[in-house]
């Protein structure tokens, strides 16, 4: 019944389309995508504009990194690529662990252009990435819209992706990350699968099982994708919308999907091994039973068919859910893991996995948030929500499910604002649509309007606010006044220029600083740029020895491998919790204890980020107390986290801090011999406080380069013999052998000592490997 | 006429390569009848280099007017020479040919060619220039953060010459009182920052008496270690100069640790320490760029003077003994001062090397010119011997067949070497029409491709035509 | 007279007894007392002489974890019910633990017994937590603070492991009620979908589920699940009136986020009145309403829309420092 109202609705419109030559509305669609991709682009480069063309914060680096590696070293080099440079010494197989669409996508750009003679530096087309590739995003939602409801919806969804800030959060030119294309394929993946579900052509859903395959290698997120699918087929089938067109295009993609994610590497078998996947094959082996049954019907159309078909679909979807938990408890598929089960036990991280719950962007998401991000979408979408209910056919079950879905997920967890935003524009365009194409009926033109809102909104988000509101059209019949219509129009105006300007607003002042390079401005306006961090490093590729090994927080173990281009313990993906707690216990624990530890791993420097001087909030002693608690999930032993606060439970550096707190290494490197930066001398402008151990002296390392604005500290480990211990004859004997011999040793026995005999650290190293060696020889 | 010119250049270029060959095969003798009256001779060891500049009255005792004489350069010294001229008293300069003396394998020689013969017993008077580099070892070989930084130099006391001179005076220029010690042979005397020896009389040839002075000498001791030099000549009005430097500090090593606090309380401290240093680039350059393999480096600042852009760059970190850096800067200048055609006929001439700071010493110079796409048959002549490396091929925008590239190497550069070299080669003009028409040719298919995709579009509509399920 | 003294003989007896007693108390002896009294139910609730006794007097070589409350409803200490139930399911799951010894024992002081225990340990807040160590007087670190470790079980016996080395693995008697519950709501929704076998027609009803889908979106994006996981005050109370909006970004009060849902569903409404005005997505539905009507229903729908956005607008400028843009109110 709805359907058939549908059909009646789109051919009304396109009556309304149709009257003009295919050439004027397909110009119109062209102008405004394009315009709508101009204005992505555009509002993504204030950062480039502000700074230079730089790559971000911190994953950025790392896959820049691995592209320029790959562009060097070839595709196969890549994938095989062990890198020895991280996780020392554990090193890292690089090729084996990240989803490799990102560095293919812009490798293949790279590839062409050089061989058209262009020659454009692999840095630039990595900043440029993804605000390219927010057009394209825009022409898939586009498509989308346009299969759910009708193309003046699409373009308005295209024109709201384009610029809504939760999209240009993760999206802006420098900050080249997986969501940047990701989203991309995750809408086109869509498109094609609604393409597919509706003609139900092979064709259709073997594009989509190869733009899942894109997506899959593109980011993490795909498993959003492999479980929205089979729950929209689920859905479907407890709607009663069986049909054949659902059966093809499901399997087809589900088959060539699963083969074809199977060959990512770090993917491998988690297809059909994890509880995460599992869904899309029961779904799989529901459909493939309703479908027998439907044949078995079809034998004989007559006798009691409804009832065994319901009774057959619920057993057999009984059977595939207890195949999965047995299948499940007999250990064949691994259960959730942490990350996924975080979502629905939201207690679950803060308890469990310190790491993930350490990160901002897996907090959930307070309201403001959600409004910051989207604005006027987020109270208009649940119109658009509303009316796709209302008429429902199968592709808008699939998008309610998708909004659904998407927006329990986006208040779980603030990053996840990012699968949000697509459906929401989408939503929010046909709200928009419906209603202006209804206050727009009377003249018949009725995508020129809504081409030059969205044009008008995309001058306005290029910069300049143009305020043409625009003529009020005349009324033929009074259904609603000229007056009420006109009323209406210019109010929506109003709301999309405040939108525009509120994007604008948002990508410039909220998501698009490069976190590597700071400015601070002067009274005057004037602009101080801090470039400390890229100081640091440029000291550190420089001035260090090719192997050596840096110790720092793991956050900055991206850029140091990226910019400093020297060997890391512990960097951005955080796969290994020992190490990351090994090095946080040598960060909290006192000077001798962590010499102790860093002779084990080797450490020649120690690099601190510390902002005292400047006031940066971001720094070391701020981030410490997580060092305190990961070091003491592993090491409950000699780390207990009560002891750096003090006795009322706070957490302080100046003079009423604790015994601990005062005498652990990140204090004392962070402010040794700090005494510039405001008055008092020695003032930490970062806690505002006057530090409480000051004057002190390192017997275990020494200052060997520290930045201009004492943002970043790098300290040089001394060698046994360069500070005279009591028992130094000993020291001689033994260290020597150890240091000429640690590397290889370290490769088998540093991950032994770091993950079985956790609080044994004490005993020395040096001295077991010592006599392994002897042993070996 | 065209060609004509280019076999005289040809033909020119060739003499010039002979005349190098046999004058560095050619065996010299020492003309008895050549004798020094006098040498005024002054060392500039203020710098981390090591100039010396001598006055030379020649006098001809023989019969037969001289048309030549030698310079020599110890033994030891011949290392680490850069750089070696001579002018004649109304300061022309003096064409030098590397010659061997039998019996002095270790010393080296240059043959002086005169401009107009010295009659006999008739004088002339020539001065010398010669630069040293590394010639200043600094001791001790590491210094704190706070120390200054002493050096010693160790050369000869009297002028180095196969003649016998009748008397000479040297004067030791070092800019600094704070002497440690010095040689003390009489007479001498000591004023503020220099030192005067002589006159002594009478030294026969090849006299070699060891000068030590050890002094404090805080002067940048920097060193390119590498500058690659690349031109890029677009025949749009506009030339493209990238210099990428490797730059390291050898005076003193740092010892001990760095401290950020000493270095900002007070700024004495680090004095062997350079926080910057300037660059001249030529009045004309524009759209100034200074970065590395990180971004750009923001600490620098542009001054537009009237006879040069003067930049003041400063490394991203301060540079101490032994630390090194290394950058890229790049800038454009306009074409119609370096490039002079008639017809076909094209004529380049630029620096082979450019200031980088002042008193500079370049371990390595490789300087690439990229000419224009299809210029042919190129004649290079340098101002000074080169080794020049094989010619290649460079592809940039809209190229089709690739870009000549002429590339040379020379190492121990000083300033003395900011000379032009000189490039000729012709280019059709025609050619200048290529790239445009390709733009257009591209342009061109890309709308078609449009309008057709446009009528062709069904694409959109097809969802409204099968909406129905 | 007689029975004056009579009374102070008794009395003197009877401190005398009880002093007796007290000293005859051996180590051992008071352990077993101690066992017995944790044998039958896991924290002993204790009075000035049982607190001198066990926990004061010297001869220990166990620690005692004592928790001192207030539990009568006429304190109205809230908090206290919610720490006692976690104390108790530590106490529990210590008698469960294989770590089970004689070395560890929990009390409990209720003020309404033993305030003179208060006093004696200048205690004027309840709920507190306090180790009294085998050996030493306790430090301050001895004393529980859950401000930083929270109430949860966990943490107590975290820091039970901090204070006496003796590990304690948390066993919750198992929570059926949410099991119940959802069995419950089961149960309900098949026995509904029995009774209205015949016409199951409701399930079709697209308006319910659009309402359930839209709400679902209000409860969502008004940040309820921040609510749920961060358990934020109804509203702030100062002593300059309550306040109901949270002043920074990065927090809410559940009111507040009330207010935002009901905000946008203003807005919501107002848009689907307006559209629904202009003719409904079918273009055949209100054609029967006449002009007026309709004129009016989208203006009240305009009016909402622009209202109650310009409001949200201006609580969340309230909220973000430095926003520039507002519509309607400042």
């Amino acid at each position: 019944m709805p359907t058939t109202a549908e059909t009646k609705h789109s051919n009304g419109r396109n009556k309304g389309i149709f009257n003009n030559t295919t050439g004027f509305s397909t110009l119109i669609t062209v102008t405004v995508l394009s315009l709508a991709w101009l204005a992505g682009f555009a509002s993504r480069l204030f950062a480039v504009i502000r700074f230079e063309s730089i790559i971000h914060e911190f994953d950025p680096w790392f896959n820049y990194r691995s592209t320029a590696y790959m562009v060097q070293h070839g595709f196969y080099n890549f994938l095989n690529w062990f890198d020895e440079r991280a996780w020392y010494p554990l090193g890292r197989i690089v090729g084996g662990t990240v989803y490799p669409g990102l560095m293919i996508t812009s490798g293949t750009i790279h590839w062409i252009l050089h061989t058209l003679n262009i020659p454009i530096h692999i840095r630039d087309i990595c900043v440029f990435l993804a605000p390219i590739f927010s057009g394209l995003t825009a022409i898939a939602t586009y498509l989308l819209t346009s299969e759910l409801w009708s193309r003046g919806a699409g373009l308005f969804a295209a024109c709201f992706i384009a610029i809504v800030p939760g999209y240009s959060s993760r999206s802006v030119a420098g900050s080249y990350d997986n969501e940047g294309i990701a989203i991309f394929a995750l809408q086109f993946t869509y498109y094609l699968w609604l393409k597919s579900i509706k003609s139900g052509s092979i064709f259709w859903s073997i594009c989509t099982a190869l733009s899942y395959f894109y997506m899959v290698s593109a980011w993490g997120g795909y498993v959003f994708i492999i479980n929205l699918i089979p729950l929209h087929v689920f859905v479907l089938l407890i709607m009663g919308r069986f049909s054949q067109r659902l059966f093809v295009s499901y399997t087809v993609f589900y088959i060539i999907g699963l083969l074809l994610s199977m060959q990512i590497p770090f993917v491998g078998f988690q297809p059909i091994r994890t509880s995460e996947h599992m869904a899309a094959s029961g779904v799989f082996a529901l459909l493939m039973a309703v479908g027998a049954l439907k044949y078995l019907h079809s034998l004989n159309p007559k006798g009691q068919w409804k009832q065994l078909l319901i009774l057959g679909g619920l057993v057999a979807a009984g059977t595939v859910f207890l195949a999965v938990v047995l299948l499940t408890y007999m250990g064949v598929i691994a259960p959730w893991s942490g990350r996924f089960y975080s979502l629905w036990d939201t207690g679950y991280a803060k308890i469990h996995i310190p790491i993930i719950a350490s990160v901002s962007e897996h907090q959930p998401t307070t309201w403001s948030s959600f409004f910051f991000d989207l604005h006027v979408l987020v109270c208009t979408f649940p119109v658009g929500l509303w009316y796709c209910i209302k008429n429902i056919n199968d592709e808008r079950v699939f998008v309610a499910l998708y909004a659904l879905s998407a927006v329990y997920f986006a208040g779980v967890m603030v990053r996840l604002m990012l699968t949000l935003t697509p459906v929401v524009c989408v939503l929010a365009g046909i709200a928009f649509s419906i209603l202006l194409d209804l206050v727009l009926k009377e003249d018949e033109m009725q995508t020129a309007p809504v081409e030059t809102e969205d044009s008008k909104n995309l001058y306005d988000k290029a910069g300049k606010l143009k305020k043409r509101t625009p003529e009020p059209v005349p009324a033929a019949d009074s259904g609603l006044g000229m007056n009420v219509r006109s009323g209406t129009l210019i109010a929506f105006m109003i709301l999309l220029m405040l939108f525009s300007v509120h994007c604008t607003w948002a990508t410039s002042n909220a998501y698009s600083s490069p976190s590597i390079v700071l400015a601070s401005y002067g009274n005057d306006g004037s602009r101080k740029i801090l470039d400390d961090f890229r100081e640091a490093y440029g000291w550190l590729s420089q001035n260090t020895a090719e192997d050596a090994r840096i110790m720092s927080w793991w956050d900055y173990g991206y850029q140091i491998a990226g910019m400093g281009n020297r060997t890391t313990l512990v960097d951005n993906n955080t796969w290994n919790n020992s190490h990351i707690a090994l090095v946080g216990k040598a960060m909290a624990s006192n000077e001798s204890a962590a010499y102790d530890i860093m002779t084990m791993l080797d450490v020649d420097y120690v690099l601190v980020i510390f902002g005292g001087a400047i006031g940066y909030s971001g720094d070391d002693i701020n981030k410490f107390i997580w060092m305190v608690r990961i070091a003491e999930g592993e090491h409950p032993k000699e780390i207990h986290e009560a002891d750096y606060f003090t006795e009322r439970g706070e957490y302080r550096v100046d003079s009423e801090a604790s015994k601990t707190m005062l005498n652990c290494l990140m204090y004392k490197l962070s402010y040794y011999r700090y005494d510039s930066g405001g008055s008092p001398a020695g003032y930490d402008r970062t806690r505002g406080a006057l530090p409480g151990h000051r004057g002190f002296q390192l017997t275990y390392l020494e200052e060997a380069y520290t930045t201009e604005h004492w943002l970043v500290r790098i300290y040089r480990v001394k060698k046994p013999d360069e500070f005279n211990r009591p028992r130094l004859p000993l020291a001689k004997r033994t260290i020597p052998t150890s240091n000429n011999l640690s590397k290889k040793p370290a490769y088998d026995l540093g991950p032994m000592t770091s993950k079985r005999r956790k609080g044994l650290l004490k005993n020395k190293p040096t001295l077991v490997k010592g006599k392994k060696m002897t042993k070996l020889e | 006429m065209m060609p004509a010119m280019a076999k005289i250049q040809v033909l020119v270029l060739l003499l010039l390569y002979i005349a190098i060959q046999c004058g560095s095969l050619n065996v010299d003798t020492i003309s008895s009848d050549i004798k020094i009256k006098n040498v005024d001779r002054s060392i500039d060891i203020s710098s981390q280099l090591v100039k010396i500049t001598s006055k030379v009255t020649l006098e001809n005792t023989g019969k037969v007017p001289v048309k030549n004489f030698l310079l020599s350069v110890e033994g030891g010294a011949k290392s680490n020479l850069a750089f070696i001229s001579a002018k004649d008293q109304n300061n022309k300069d003096l064409r030098l040919v590397e010659t061997t003396v039998k019996g002095y394998d270790q010393v080296k020689f240059w043959r002086v060619e005169l401009k107009e013969a010295i009659n006999v017993a008739s004088t002339a008077i020539i001065g010398t220039e010669s630069v040293y580099t590394k010639a200043l070892q600094p001791f001790p070989t590491a210094i704190t953060q706070q120390e200054d930084q002493l050096v010693k130099y160790n050369g000869n006391l009297y002028f180095y010459s196969p003649y016998p001179v009748v008397s000479q005076k040297t004067n030791v220029v070092l800019n600094t009182k704070s002497v440690e010690s010095f040689t003390k042979i009489k007479p001498f005397s000591q004023q503020d920052g220099t030192i005067a020896y002589g006159s002594y009389s009478n030294i026969s040839p090849f006299t070699e008496k060891e000068l030590n002075i050890h002094y404090k000498n805080n002067s940048p001791f920097l060193t390119v270690t590498r500058l690659a030099r690349l031109i890029e000549v677009s025949h749009w009005g506009n030339i493209a100069i990238e210099e990428t430097v490797e730059i390291e500090h050898t005076g003193a090593k740092l010892k001990g640790p760095f401290s950020r606090y000493d270095y900002q309380q007070d700024h004495h401290s680090g004095p062997a320490s350079v926080r910057s240093y300037k660059t001249f680039l030529p009045a004309s350059a524009s759209d100034v760029y200074y970065r590395d393999t990180n971004g750009n480096i923001s600490t620098s600042n542009m001054k537009v003077k009237k006879d040069s852009v003067e930049l003041d760059l400063r490394p991203r970190y301060p540079l101490f003994g032994g630390w090194r850096s290394h950058y890229t800067l790049g800038y454009n200048v306009p074409s119609y001062e370096y490039l002079y055609h008639s017809g076909n006929e094209y004529l380049l001439k630029m620096r082979a090397v450019d200031h980088v700071f002042d008193d500079m010493q370049v371990d390595e110079l490789v300087t690439k010119i990229i000419l224009p796409e299809g210029s042919t048959n190129i004649v290079v002549n340098f101002p000074f011997t080169v080794t020049r490396l094989s010619d290649s091929l460079h592809y940039t925008y809209l190229d089709t067949k690739g870009r000549p590239v002429i590339t040379f190497t020379k190492q121990n550069v000083v300033e003395n070497h900011i000379q032009d070299f000189q490039i000729r080669y012709t280019f059709p003009r025609l050619l200048m029409l290529q790239e445009p028409l390709l733009v257009v040719g591209f342009l061109y298919t890309l709308f078609l491709c449009v309008i057709i995709y446009v009528r062709l579009d069904f694409s959109i509509h097809k969802p409204e035509h099968q909406h129905k399920d | 007279m007689k029975y004056k003294t009579l009374l102070c003989i008794t009395v003197i007896l009877t401190y005398y007894n009880i002093d007796a007693q007290n000293r005859a108390k051996g180590l051992d002896e008071k352990v077993q007392q101690l066992t017995d009294m944790t044998a039958k139910h896991s924290i002993i609730p204790l009075n000035l002489n049982k607190f001198k006794d066990f926990v004061k007097s010297p001869p220990r070589d166990y620690s005692f974890i004592v928790m001192f409350t207030a539990m009568a409803p006429s304190r109205r200490c809230t908090i206290c019910q919610h720490v006692y139930d976690e104390y108790v399911v530590v106490a529990n799951s210590f008698r469960v633990s294989p770590s089970y010894s004689d070395k560890l024992f929990f009390g409990m002081v209720d003020f309404d017994e033993g305030s003179d225990i208060f006093q004696m340990l200048r205690l004027n807040t309840a709920p507190v937590i306090m180790h009294f160590p085998a050996k030493g007087k306790p430090k301050p670190a001895d004393s529980m603070d859950f401000e930083r470790a929270g109430i949860h079980a966990e943490a107590i016996i975290k820091w039970i492991q901090d204070r006496t080395d003796i590990q304690i693995r948390v066993f919750r008697p198992p929570n059926y009620s949410g099991a119940v519950a959802f069995a419950m709501l089961f149960i309900l929704l098949a026995g509904f979908l029995y009774l209205r076998r015949n016409n199951l027609e409701f399930l079709y009803n697209k308006q319910m589920w659009a309402i359930i889908a839209v709400f679902f979106c209000f409860a969502m994006v008004s940040g309820q699940m921040w609510n749920q996981i961060r358990g934020p005050p109804f509203f702030h109370r100062t002593k300059n009136g309550p306040v109901y909006i949270n002043g920074g970004s990065h927090g809410q009060f559940v009111l507040e986020s009330y207010i935002v849902a009901i905000l946008n569903g203003a807005v919501v409404v107002g848009m689907i009145l307006m559209i629904e005005a202009a003719g409904g997505v079918k273009g055949t539905v209100v054609a029967a309403l006449e002009g007026k009507r309709r004129r009016f229903q989208s203006v009240v729908g305009l009016v909402l829309v622009c209202v109650f956005f310009s409001l949200l607008l201006s609580v969340f400028r309230a909220k973000t420092q430095g926003y520039p843009y507002s519509f309607l109110f400042k």
